[in-house]
C-alpha cells in the first residue's frame, strides 16, 4: 500500500521492481498485485517509507487424511491469480511434513504430485526433493516435456527415474532418449482399457489391477535405495504428455 | 504530440506490430511535423509486467497516443493513468508503421476504452 501523503513520486519503487508490479506515471502509483512476487525491494529503496506491505490471499491450503491413512493436502488457487508457485511453496512447508496421521502408517515418505511440464510450480514442487520420479507416455508430448525437465533436475542435482505410462502407443523414442541420458526406466504400465476405466470412475491403478501392488512396492524401495537410506524422502512427480 | 507505435522493424516502412508490451520497437512519430525517432522496447524479454513497462517507456517518451494492436489490463491503466490516448490498428502483416499513422490522421482508427484482453502472466510465473 502506498501512503499518498508521504509518496513523492520520485519512482525508484517502480524502477526496482524486477515484476513491473509499481508505476509512477506523472502524479500517480499504480500497484498491481497480481505482479507481485513480494520481495519487498520496493520498501527498502522508497526514501519516505510510504510504502507498506499488506497479505493479499491467492488460495487456500487445506489437509486432510485419506481413505488409506495417508495425510494429504492441497493447495486451491483463487479463481483468476496468475502465480502458483507461492502456493506450491507454502504447502511444502504446511502441515509439518511427516506427521503421523494413523499410527502404524509409514511417515517417512512425502510425495509431492507436480503438474506437467517444466514450468515454474513444477520447479518449486521439485527444489528440496530427493528424488524425481517423471511419469511420462512414449508420445512426442512425452518426450518434449522429458527433454525439458530433466535438464533441471540435473541443475537442482536430483537424482531422477522414469516411469513410461500407456505404453504400447506412440513410438520407442522415449526409451531412446532415456537411455541416452543415462535415466533409469523404473516401471512400464501398458496401455489397458480397464485401467482408464478404473482411474476414470476415480479408482487408483492398484485397486483396479492388485497385481501392480508388489510392483509399487518395488519401486518405492529401488528408489529409498537411490537416495540416503532411512532417511526421510521428500519425492517429487513430475509428468509429461497426457497423465 | 507525439505517437508511439508498435513496430518488428526499423522505420516508417516497416512492419506494424500488433503486440503492445512486447513489441521490438515503437516508432516514435511528431503528427505535426513527420519526424520519426525508433525506440527499442525494454520490455520486449521482461520476466512478467511487460505491458507495464513498455507503458511506462511510452510515457517517457512523452508520447500523448499510442497505435498498436491489444492492450493487457496492465498496460491499460498506466497509459490511462497517464492520459496517453490507445489506439487500435488491426494486426495486418501488410500493414507499415506509416500506413497505420495514416489510418489514424484520417480518423478511422477505434480508441480503446478498456483492456483488450485479459494478462498473459506468461513466461515466468
Amino acid at each position: 500500500m502506498i501512503d499518498e501523503t508521504r509518496c513523492t513520486r520520485c519512482g525508484r519503487c517502480a524502477e526496482v521492481c524486477e515484476y513491473h508490479a509499481l508505476a509512477v506515471v506523472g502524479l500517480r502509483v499504480l500497484v498491481f498485485p497480481a505482479l507481485c512476487h513480494g520481495c519487498g525491494s520496493c520498501l527498502r529503496v522508497c526514501p519516505e517509507g510510504a510504502i507498506s506491505e499488506r497479505q493479499h490471499g491467492i488460495g487456500r491450503l487445506s489437509t486432510g487424511v485419506t481413505a488409506g491413512g495417508c495425510r494429504l493436502s492441497q493447495g486451491l488457487m483463487h479463481v483468476g491469480e496468475p502465480m502458483a508457485t507461492p502456493i506450491v511453496r507454502a504447502l511444502k512447508r504446511w502441515p509439518p511434513a511427516f506427521a503421523p496421521a494413523v499410527p502404524g502408517i509409514d511417515c517417512t515418505l512425502e510425495i509431492r504430485d507436480a503438474p506437467p511440464g517444466a514450468s515454474c510450480p513444477v520447479v518449486e514442487t521439485m527444489r528440496g526433493a530427493d528424488y524425481l520420479l517423471l511419469v511420462t507416455e512414449p508420445t512426442p508430448f512425452g518426450l518434449h516435456d522429458l527433454r525439458q525437465v530433466v535438464p533441471i533436475a540435473t541443475e537442482l542435482g536430483i537424482p531422477a527415474g522414469v516411469v513410461i505410462n500407456r505404453e504400447g502407443i506412440g513410438d520407442a523414442a522415449v526409451a531412446a532418449y532415456c537411455e541416452e541420458a543415462g535415466l533409469p526406466v523404473l516401471m512400464r504400465i501398458p496401455m489397458e482399457r480397464r485401467f482408464a476405466e478404473a482411474i476414470a470412475a476415480g479408482r487408483t491403478l492398484v485397486e483396479a489391477a492388485p497385481e501392480y501392488g508388489p510392483a509399487f512396492r518395488e519401486l518405492l524401495a529401488t528408489i529409498r535405495a537411490t537416495v540416503a537410506p532411512a532417511a526421510p524422502v521428500a519425492l517429487a512427480a513430475a509428468g509429461g504428455g497426457g497423465r | 504530440m507525439k505517437v508511439a507505435i508498435s513496430t518488428t522493424g526499423e522505420g516508417l516502412e516497416s512492419p506494424f506490430d500488433s503486440r503492445f508490451g512486447r513489441t521490438a520497437a515503437f516508432c516514435l512519430v511528431d503528427r505535426a511535423s513527420g519526424e520519426w525517432t525508433r525506440h527499442e522496447n525494454p520490455a520486449q524479454a521482461a520476466a512478467g509486467g511487460a505491458g507495464v513497462e513498455a507503458a511506462r517507456f511510452v510515457v517517457g517518451l512523452g508520447a500523448g497516443a499510442v497505435i498498436s494492436g491489444a492492450y493487457g489490463p496492465h498496460a491499460f491503466a498506466t497509459l490511462a493513468a497517464a492520459g496517453v490516448e490507445m489506439y487500435l490498428a488491426p494486426a495486418d502483416p501488410d500493414l507499415t508503421v506509416a500506413g497505420a499513422l495514416a489510418l489514424l490522421q484520417e480518423g478511422s482508427l477505434r480508441r480503446a476504452e478498456a483492456a483488450t484482453h485479459a494478462g498473459h502472466h506468461g513466461s515466468a510465473s
